[in-house]
C-alpha cells in the first residue's frame, strides 16, 4: 500500500487493525456460542417485555381506566413514554444520514447499532398511540385515509395526531430500508463464512445475492446517498412534527412556538444519550475498542454536551416569553411548573438535561467511561422528565382552577414503561447476537493499513481526537 | 315420419333412420341416471344401524347439552292492540307530586313505554313553578333501586298480603293502645285514613315526627289542636332577606319553591336595575349563605345575641347588649325598617325563643299578611318533637306500633338505639319502599308502593292540593299503605274511590266533580278557589296599617339591654320572654371558649331517606364538593392553627355521643363551630350504594324543652392521626396556594366569573365585565355558516344558587353513570354538568370578606372549538346548528379533544361502566336489568373508551324541531328545554335560537351588558354566554370595615 496519507486526517481504527481483524472481531459473537452474559441479559430483557405484554393487555381489556389519568390529565405516562422513545430514534437516523451526507467518515463504525437503536426506538414509540387510544381495535384502521363506504367520511387533516401517524410511519419505513440496506454486503460476509447450512441458507436470503461486484457497489453507494438525502428531513420533520402535538394546541405550556426547534434538539440530545449508554456496554463486552474508539465517545460526549446546553436554553427562553407575553395563564403555567406540586420532576429535568451535560466540558470526564455511563443514563431519565414535565404540568393545572387535578401513575403504566425496555433491549440483543454490530464494509474503507515506511519505524499513530 | 316431406333438415331425417326417429320422440336422447344419483348411496342418506345409533347418540348428547345454557328470556312482545296512551318512541307526560320529602313539589313525569325514567317541575303548581330539587329528581332511581323490598315479609321469612292481613287481623284485634308513626303526612286522605285507622281502637295514636325538625317555627305559628301551620313565605316579594341559619334555597321546608321566589327578586332588570338585599348570619357555610349579598359568620350562640339585637334595632332602636359584628346586625335593621312589608326575617333554628323573637321582628315589620302568608300556611311540617320524645319514652308500652312510608326513628330519632331496645316486647310493623334500620328491629315488614306506583294527593299548603298518580303498576308485591290501613280499619272504598271522596269536598270550581277530578289530575294541581281570592287580597293589602291585627300575632315591643330592661310589656306571646332567654343563653355562650357542634341536613342525602341513591351520592356538595362522604368541617382558622389537612380524621364527643369522622376544612365557617351532616352511617340493609357510608350523628341531636336540638357543645376533639381520602369533583379550594392566591382570585375574576355591585351597576351596566377590544378577535378560521339555527345558552350568574339540581337532571337525561367513590377520588366523575365553586376573600374571615361564587360549567359549544381540530378521525364535529356533536360511534378515544379543552367538561369512558362488575353497586341505573328501565331510550349508553359530553340535549332539540316540523312553523323560542334549565329552579339557564331575532337569547347576546364568555381571550367563541353576578353589597359591607366601626 503506498497510498499517501495524511498526517492531518484522524485515525479512525486503531490497533492496527487489517481487514480481516475487522471482521474477526465483529462476527465473533455472531459466529460463536452464546455466552452466559448474554443470556442473562436476553432473559431480563424478556422479563420486562412479558411484563409490559401483561400490562399492556390487561389495559386493553379492562380500559384505559387502569392508568393514572384523569379529566384533566388525559395524557401522561402514554405519550411522555411514546416522545421519549421517538426521541431516542433520532440519534440513529442523524448518525446515518447527516453525517454520512456531511462525509463524517467517523460515523462508520457506530452507525449499524445507532440505526438499530432508531429502529426498534420507533417500535417502541409507535406502540403508544396505539394503546393509548380508547379504542384502539378501531383507531388503528381509521387514523389511516382509507377509502370507505361511509361517504365523506375521512381523517381529520387538521389534527397533528394525524400527522404524527404520517410522520412516524414514513419515519419508520425509510430508517427500516436504509439500515436493512447498510446490512446486506454484511450479510453477504456472513454468508460467506457462515459453516451451517442453515445460517448460510438465512443469511444468503437476506444478503439478496449480494456478489460484490463494482456495478453492485455503484449502485449501493447511490443508494445509500438517495436515502440518507430523504432521511435527512426526517430527523427534523419527525420531532417537529410530534412537538405539533403540543405546540398546536391551546394549553398554557404547550402551545409554544419554540416547541419544533427544541424537541428536535432535545431528541437528539436524548438519542446521543441512549447510544452513549449502548456503546459504552457493547464496546467493552464485544472488544470492539479499537474500531469505536475513545475519539467516538468524545465526539458523541460533545454533542451531549451542545444539545443539553440548547435544550437549557430553550427552557429559559420559554420562562422569559412566559413573562414577556404577559399572558397570565402562560406565566402561571411556568411557575407552576417549576415551583408547584410537581416542581421535583422539573428538578430532575434541569439537572438532568441541563446540568449534569456540562461536566462534559473536561476531557477527563469525556473520556471516563464510568462516568459517560453514569451521565448518559442521567440524559435518558431527565430527557424522559422533559416530556413528562411538559405533558403533566401543561394539563394538571390548566384554565379553569376547579378542574386542577394531581396525576398519579399506577403500576400498569410502569409496567408498560418498563415493558417497552423490555421489548427496546430484547430487540438489541437480538440484534447483537445474530446481526453485525458494526457495519464492517465501511469501516474497511476508513482502516488505516500502516505503509512501509511506519512498518520499519513500528510507529504508533497518536490519539487523535475525532471531530 | 315419412319420407314425403319434402323439406328435410339432414340426412338422418331424410333417411329416417329409426334411431333418429326414437330420438326425436325422446326429450332427452339417453336415459337420465336419476335412480344413481338421487340413490340413497349416492347421496349419502342410507343410515345402517351403527350409524343411525351415531347420529341418535350425538344428538340427543347436542339436544341435552344445549338445554343446559341458560338462555336469558328476553321478552320484546309488540303491541298487538296499541294502548291509547302509549306511543312507543314518544315520551307521555303525568302530572303528579314529587315524595322526596314533604314539600310536596308538583311534577310532571316522563314515561317512556309504560316506564317512568324523569321527573321535572310542573310549571303550573303554585309553589315550585317548574323547579325541583336534585332529592326530588333522583326518586325516579329509587322507583328501580334493587334494594326495594319486594315482598311482604313476617320474622319467620316471606309472606303473601293475604296472611298479613290474616295476621295483622289478629294483632289489632287484641291491641288497645296503637301508635302510628310516621314523618309528616301532608296527604289530606292519607290523614283521613290513619285516623279511620286509629278510631278502631280505644287508645290509638298518630306520632308525627321529622328528623330535622320545624317544630319551634310551627310552634309558634300554630294555635293548638289542629294542623300546626308554618307561613307561606313569598321570597319573591321580599327586597330585604336577612335570614339567621334557614338554608332556605337548598334544605329548609321548600327549596325550590323559596329558590323561584328569590331569584325573582334577584333578576336584573338593565332599564331598573333592583335586587334584593339577602343577609345571611350563620354557623356553618350554607347553600344559602354562599348566595348571600353578606354573610356574617358567627357561632350559634351568637346567633340568639344578634337576634336579639336586630330585634332591638327594629323595636327600639338600640343594639345595645351586643357584641358581635353590629354593624352588619345595624345595617340589616336599617334595611328591613326601610321595606317594612317587603321583607322577610327567618330563622332556621328549631328554638322556640329565637321563633319568637323572629315572629316578633316579622309582626313589627309588618311582613305578616305581606310577605309571610298565614291565610294560606304551609302544612309541611307537622312534626311534632314532644310527641315523639314521649312515645319513646312510653313504647314498650304500645301494643302494637305501625312505621310507615319509611319513617325511620330507630335511625334518625336520637334516641333511636332505646327506641330498637324498647319496641322488642311490641308488635310492630313497618311499612317502606325499602329496608332500613327500623325495618330491621320490626316484626312484619310490609313493602309499600313507591311514589311513582302510588295514588296520592298532598297538601303542602292549607289551600293548594296536589295529585299523585301511578305512572306504572307496582313492580313488586307490593302495596300502598293507605290501601292497607283503609283496608284493616274496615273500610271498603277504595283508595282510588276515598281519594276522588276527599277531592269531592275541595270542589269549589263549580263545575262537576268528574270534570273537576278530571281536570285535576291533568294539570296535578288545585288551589282552592275562595280562599284564593283571600290571598290576593291580602298580598295586594297595602292597607293594613297600625290597624291590622293578625289574630295572636300582636307582638311585645320592648328593647332588652345589658340589664334587659323591658320598656312596653304588652303582649298575647311572650316575646320579651325569649329575648331575655336568648340574651342571658347568648351570655353564657360568649364565655365558654368550647366549640359548639352544628348538625345539619345536606342538599342531597337530606335526612338520609336518599341515603342509598347513586345520583345523589355522588352528587357533590354545593360548597366543599365532597361525595360519597359526610365529614366534619372545621373553621379554616383552627384547622391552620392545628395544621389539619382535609380528610384527617378527628374524634369529636357531644354529650354522650361520640363519633370519628374526616375532617373539610371549611373557608368561612364561623369559628369556634364543627359542622356535620345527618343522613350517613347507614346500616348494610338499605342497599349496596348508601351502607357504610359517612357516619351516623343522629345520636348528637339533643332535646332542648319540646324540641329537638341541632346544635350542642362539644366536649372533647382529638385528632385520630389517621387519614382518609375524600372524594371531591374539585379538589382545589383557594387556600392550598397561599402565595398565588392573589395570582388566582384575578384569573377567575378577570376570566372566569366575572362579578360586579349593584352600585356599579347601577353605574355602568358593564361594570365589571371588561370584554376585549375588538381587534383582539380576529380569527383565522372562516365563520361556520349557520343557516337554520344557532342553538346557545345564557348562564344568568346572579340567579344560580349552585344547588345542583341540573346536575342530576342532567344525570338522568343523558344515562349519564356513577362511578362511585374511589373513581371521584381520581377525579374522574362523569357529570357532564358541573357547578365550580370559587371562593374570594381570606378564608378565615369572619365579618363578612368571603364570597363564594358558583359557576355552572358545562361544553361551551364553540364555534372555534379547540377539541374539534385535533382529534384526527372527526369524531367531534361542529353541526350547522352550532352544536358540537360528539359522535360516539367514531370516537377511537385519544383523549386529545379533553386535553386541548379549556373548560375541561369532556368525560372519558374510562371503563366499561355498564358491564365491569366493579360498577355493579353504584351504577346499577347500567349495569343491573331492572336498574336499566330507567335510562332514556333516546340517548345512546356509552362504550368503553369514548369520550362524552354535553350535547345541549340534542335529543330535546330534535324532538321538538320534530314537532315543529310536522306543525310546519319553526320551534317557539322556549319550546325547546335543556333537561338543566328545565330543573333549575331560579332560572338561571336560558337557551333558545340566536337566529331568531325575537328569542330571549338573542336579545340576551346581543343587549346584555352583563353577558361575557369563559376564558374568552382563549377565543374559542362558546356558545354559552355567562352573565355577570351582581352582589347587592355597598362599599360599607367589605371585610374588616365592619369590625372597625363596630369599635
Amino acid at each position: 500500500m503506498s497510498t499517501y496519507i495524511s498526517p492531518i486526517r484522524n485515525v479512525e481504527v486503531q490497533g492496527g487493525m487489517n481487514y480481516h481483524d475487522v471482521t474477526e472481531t465483529v462476527l465473533k459473537p455472531l459466529e460463536s456460542k452464546p455466552n452466559k452474559l448474554w443470556l442473562m441479559a436476553l432473559g431480563l430483557s424478556s422479563i420486562a417485555l412479558a411484563i409490559g405484554l401483561y400490562c399492556i393487555g390487561y389495559s386493553l381489556f379492562v380500559g384505559i381506566g387502569t392508568w393514572g389519568l384523569d379529566k384533566t390529565v388525559g395524557w401522561a405516562f402514554d405519550i411522555t413514554n411514546f416522545v421519549f422513545w421517538v426521541g431516542i430514534g433520532h440519534a440513529g437516523t442523524l448518525i446515518s444520514a447527516i453525517l454520512l451526507l456531511f462525509r463524517q467518515t467517523w460515523r462508520n463504525s457506530i452507525n449499524r447499532s445507532a440505526e438499530a437503536m432508531t429502529i426498534f426506538a420507533v417500535i417502541c414509540a409507535a406502540l403508544f398511540p396505539l394503546i393509548h387510544m380508547g379504542r384502539p381495535w378501531l383507531g388503528a384502521i381509521w387514523v389511516f385515509p382509507i377509502p370507505n363506504t361511509r361517504g365523506p367520511l375521512w381523517v381529520n387533516f387538521n389534527s397533528p395526531l394525524l400527522w404524527d401517524v404520517f410522520a412516524i410511519s414514513t419515519y419508520f419505513s425509510v430508517s427500516l430500508v436504509f439500515w436493512y440496506l447498510g446490512l446486506v454486503p454484511d450479510f453477504a460476509t456472513v454468508r460467506d463464512r457462515a459453516k451451517n447450512k442453515i445460517a448460510k441458507a438465512v443469511y444468503g436470503s437476506l444478503a439478496l445475492g449480494w456478489n460484490g461486484s463494482a456495478r453492485t457497489w455503484y449502485r449501493f453507494e447511490l443508494v445509500s446517498l438517495i436515502l440518507a438525502g430523504l432521511a435527512t428531513p426526517l430527523v427534523l420533520s419527525v420531532h417537529t412534527i410530534v412537538s405539533f402535538d403540543f405546540a398546536t394546541s391551546v394549553m398554557p405550556g404547550w402551545h409554544t412556538t419554540i416547541f419544533p426547534p427544541y424537541f428536535v434538539a432535545g431528541a437528539i440530545f436524548s438519542g446521543f444519550g441512549m447510544v452513549q449508554t449502548l456503546l459504552v456496554v457493547m464496546r467493552k463486552v464485544y472488544k470492539l475498542e479499537n474500531m469505536i474508539t475513545m475519539g467516538h465517545m468524545e465526539a458523541m460526549a460533545k454533542i451531549v454536551l451542545l444539545t443539553g446546553s440548547l435544550v437549557g436554553i430553550a427552557y429559559g427562553t420559554e420562562f422569559l416569553m412566559a413573562w414577556y407575553s404577559g399572558n397570565h395563564f402562560e406565566s402561571f403555567a411556568f411557575v407552576n411548573r417549576a415551583f408547584g406540586p410537581y416542581a421535583w420532576a422539573y428538578w430532575i429535568m434541569i439537572s438532568c438535561n441541563v446540568i449534569t451535560p456540562q461536566l462534559y466540558w473536561f476531557k477527563k470526564v469525556r473520556t471516563n467511561m464510568l462516568l459517560t455511563f453514569i451521565l448518559s443514563i442521567f440524559v435518558n431519565i431527565g430527557m424522559w422528565f422533559e416530556r413528562f414535565v411538559i405533558i403533566v404540568t401543561s394539563l394538571h393545572r390548566d384554565y379553569l382552577p376547579s378542574s386542577w387535578s394531581y396525576y398519579e401513575p399506577t403500576w400498569i403504566e410502569f409496567g408498560i414503561l418498563l415493558g417497552t425496555f423490555g421489548i427496546f433491549f430484547t430487540f438489541f440483543f437480538l440484534f447483537a447476537k445474530f446481526f453485525p454490530t458494526v457495519n464492517m464494509f465501511e469501516v474497511k474503507t476508513i482502516i488505516h493499513l500502516p505503509t512501509q515506511e511506519e512498518k520499519t519505524h513500528e510507529q504508533q499513530p497518536a490519539e487523535v481526537p475525532v471531530g | 315420419m315419412s319420407k314425403n316431406h319434402t323439406h328435410w333438415n339432414g340426412l338422418e331425417q331424410y333417411h329416417a333412420k329409426p334411431e333418429f326417429l326414437q330420438g326425436q320422440k325422446d326429450e332427452f336422447q339417453e336415459d337420465l341416471p336419476i335412480e344413481e344419483t338421487f340413490s340413497e348411496e349416492k347421496l349419502g342418506l342410507s343410515t345402517n344401524r351403527r350409524d343411525f345409533l351415531k347420529i341418535f347418540g350425538f344428538g340427543l348428547t347436542a339436544a341435552a347439552l344445549t338445554a343446559c345454557v341458560e338462555k336469558p328470556v328476553r321478552k320484546s312482545i309488540p303491541y298487538v292492540i296499541k294502548p291509547e296512551t302509549v306511543t312507543p318512541g314518544v315520551a307521555a307526560w303525568y302530572a303528579s307530586t314529587c315524595g322526596g320529602c314533604s314539600a310536596g313539589c308538583g311534577v310532571l313525569v316522563k314515561s317512556r313505554e309504560g316506564r317512568p325514567i324523569k321527573i321535572e317541575g310542573n310549571r303550573e303548581h303554585a309553589l315550585n313553578r317548574g323547579g325541583v330539587c336534585a332529592t326530588g329528581q333522583a326518586t325516579v332511581l329509587d322507583l328501580y333501586d334493587n334494594a326495594r323490598i319486594m315482598a311482604p315479609k313476617g320474622k319467620e321469612g316471606k309472606m303473601t298480603w293475604a296472611n298479613v292481613d290474616a295476621a295483622l287481623g289478629q294483632v289489632f284485634g287484641s291491641a288497645g293502645k296503637v301508635a302510628v308513626v310516621s314523618n309528616t303526612i301532608t296527604s289530606p286522605s292519607g290523614r283521613e285514613i290513619i285516623s279511620k285507622f286509629l278510631k278502631r281502637f280505644p287508645n290509638g295514636r298518630h306520632i308525627q315526627y321529622d328528623p330535622v325538625s320545624y317544630h319551634a317555627l310551627a310552634a309558634v305559628h300554630s294555635e293548638g289542636g289542629g294542623m300546626m301551620t308554618i307561613p307561606g313565605y313569598h321570597f319573591d316579594k321580599a327586597e330585604v332577606i336577612v335570614s339567621f341559619e334557614a338554608d332556605f334555597l337548598g334544605t329548609f321546608l321548600s327549596g325550590p319553591e323559596f329558590t323561584k321566589g328569590w331569584s325573582k327578586q334577584r333578576h336584573l332588570d338593565p332599564d331598573h336595575p333592583k335586587m334584593s338585599k339577602h343577609f345571611q348570619f350563620e354557623s356553618r357555610m350554607s347553600l344559602t349563605g354562599s348566595n348571600a349579598d353578606l354573610r356574617i359568620p358567627m357561632k350559634p350562640s351568637q346567633l340568639a345575641g344578634a337576634l336579639v339585637a336586630l330585634y332591638n334595632e327594629i323595636v327600639g332602636g338600640s343594639s345595645a347588649g351586643f357584641a358581635g359584628p353590629g354593624n352588619a346586625i345595624k345595617r340589616a335593621a336599617k334595611a328591613l325598617k326601610e321595606a317594612k312589608g317587603k321583607s322577610i326575617v327567618i330563622c332556621g333554628v328549631n328554638d322556640v325563643d329565637m321563633q319568637a323573637v323572629v315572629k316578633a321582628i316579622n309582626t313589627e315589620l309588618r311582613n305578616y299578611g305581606a310577605t309571610l302568608d298565614m291565610s294560606n300556611p304551609s302544612y309541611q311540617a307537622q312534626g311534632n318533637d314532644k310527641a315523639m320524645m314521649e312515645f319513646a319514652k312510653n313504647v314498650a308500652s304500645y301494643d302494637a306500633v305501625i312505621f310507615l312510608d319509611d319513617a325511620n326513628p330507630v335511625y334518625d330519632y336520637m334516641g333511636g338505639a332505646d327506641l330498637a331496645k324498647n319496641l322488642e316486647g311490641v308488635q310492630s310493623i313497618y311499612f317502606g319502599t325499602k329496608e332500613n334500620e327500623t325495618s330491621k328491629v320490626c316484626k312484619y315488614v310490609l313493602a309499600q308502593s313507591h311514589s311513582l306506583e302510588s295514588w296520592g294527593d298532598a297538601q303542602p299548603r292549607k289551600n293548594y292540593f296536589s295529585i299523585r298518580q301511578p305512572l306504572v303498576r307496582p313492580l313488586y308485591d307490593t302495596r300502598q299503605w293507605e290501601e292497607c290501613l283503609l283496608k284493616w280499619s274496615g273500610d271498603g272504598t277504595t283508595l282510588y274511590k276515598f281519594i276522588q271522596k276527599t277531592w269531592a269536598g275541595i270542589n269549589t270550581s263549580g263545575s262537576s266533580f268528574k270534570s273537576f277530578w278530571e281536570e285535576s289530575v291533568r294539570t296535578g294541581f288545585v288551589e282552592v278557589g275562595v280562599v284564593a281570592a283571600a290571598i290576593s287580597e291580602l298580598v295586594d293589602g297595602e292597607a293594613h296599617g297600625d290597624s291590622h291585627n293578625d289574630g295572636d300575632h300582636e307582638v311585645a315591643r320592648g328593647v332588652v339591654g345589658e340589664e334587659i330592661n323591658v320598656v312596653v310589656p304588652t303582649a298575647s306571646f311572650d316575646a320579651i320572654g325569649s329575648v331575655r332567654t336568648l340574651s342571658s343563653a347568648y351570655q353564657t355562650g360568649e364565655k365558654s371558649a368550647g366549640f359548639e357542634l352544628v348538625i345539619f341536613e345536606s342538599t342531597k342525602i337530606r335526612t338520609g331517606r336518599s341515603a342509598n341513591n347513586p345520583w345523589l351520592q355522588e352528587l357533590p356538595d354545593p360548597i366543599s364538593k365532597v361525595t360519597w362522604d359526610n365529614y366534619i368541617s372545621v373553621p379554616y382558622a383552627y384547622a391552620t392553627e392545628q395544621k389539619w389537612e382535609d380528610g384527617m380524621t378527628i374524634t369529636m364527643s357531644a354529650g354522650e355521643a361520640s363519633i370519628t369522622a374526616p375532617i373539610v376544612i371549611q373557608p368561612g365557617q364561623a369559628n369556634g363551630t364543627l359542622a356535620i351532616a345527618v343522613g350517613y352511617g347507614r346500616d348494610k340493609v338499605i342497599g349496596k350504594v348508601g351502607a357504610g357510608v359517612g357516619v351516623d350523628v343522629y345520636p348528637m341531636v339533643s332535646a332542648k324543652g319540646d324540641n329537638f336540638s341541632y346544635y350542642g357543645t362539644v366536649a372533647s376533639i382529638t385528632a385520630t392521626g389517621e387519614k382518609v381520602d375524600l372524594a371531591k369533583t374539585q379538589t382545589y379550594i383557594g387556600y392550598e396556594l397561599e402565595d398565588k392566591r392573589g395570582q388566582i382570585e384575578n384569573r377567575i375574576s378577570d376570566y372566569i366569573v366575572k362579578e360586579t355591585t349593584l352600585g356599579k351597576y347601577e353605574e355602568n351596566r358593564a361594570s365589571g365585565n371588561k370584554r376585549l377590544s375588538s381587534h383582539h378577535m380576529i380569527s383565522l378560521w372562516d365563520v361556520h355558516d349557520k343557516k337554520g339555527h344557532h342553538w346557545a345558552m345564557a348562564i344568568d350568574l346572579n340567579k344560580c344558587t349552585g344547588c345542583g339540581s341540573c346536575i342530576v337532571s342532567c344525570n338522568a337525561e343523558n344515562n349519564i353513570p356513577v362511578v362511585g367513590k374511589q373513581e371521584v377520588l381520581v377525579r374522574r366523575e362523569m357529570h357532564w354538568m358541573r357547578i365550580d365553586r370559587y371562593f374570594k376573600g381570606d378564608p378565615s374571615d369572619q365579618s363578612g370578606g368571603l364570597e363564594t361564587l358558583h359557576q355552572p360549567m358545562l361544553c361551551q359549544h364553540c364555534d372555534n372549538a379547540p377539541c374539534e381540530t385535533v382529534f384526527p378521525v372527526l369524531a367531534t364535529v361542529h353541526s350547522d346548528e352550532g352544536l358540537n356533536q360528539q359522535i360516539y360511534n367514531r370516537c377511537i378515544g385519544t383523549r386529545y379533544c379533553a386535553n386541548n379543552c379549556p373548560y375541561k367538561v369532556r368525560r372519558f369512558n374510562w371503563f366499561s361502566y355498564y358491564w365491569n362488575d366493579d360498577f355493579k353497586d353504584v351504577n346499577y341505573m347500567q349495569r343491573e336489568k331492572v336498574g336499566r328501565l330507567v335510562l332514556n331510550p333516546d340517548v345512546t349508553v356509552r362504550a368503553r373508551g369514548v369520550m362524552e359530553k354535553c350535547s345541549f340535549c340534542v335529543q330535546r332539540i330534535q324532538e321538538k324541531k320534530l314537532k315543529a316540523k310536522t306543525e310546519m312553523r319553526r320551534p317557539h323560542d322556549g319550546e325547546i328545554q335543556t333537561a338543566c334549565q328545565q330543573s333549575c329552579p331560579s332560572d338561571a339557564i336560558i337557551f333558545g335560537d340566536l337566529n331568531d331575532g325575537d328569542s330571549q337569547i338573542s336579545k340576551l347576546y346581543r343587549f346584555n351588558m352583563r353577558g361575557y364568555h369563559a376564558l374568552e381571550d382563549v377565543k374559542t367563541l362558546p356558545s354559552v354566554l355567562y352573565m355577570t353576578k351582581v352582589r347587592n353589597k355597598d362599599e360599607g359591607d367589605h371585610a374588616g370595615s365592619i369590625e372597625k366601626e363596630n369599635v
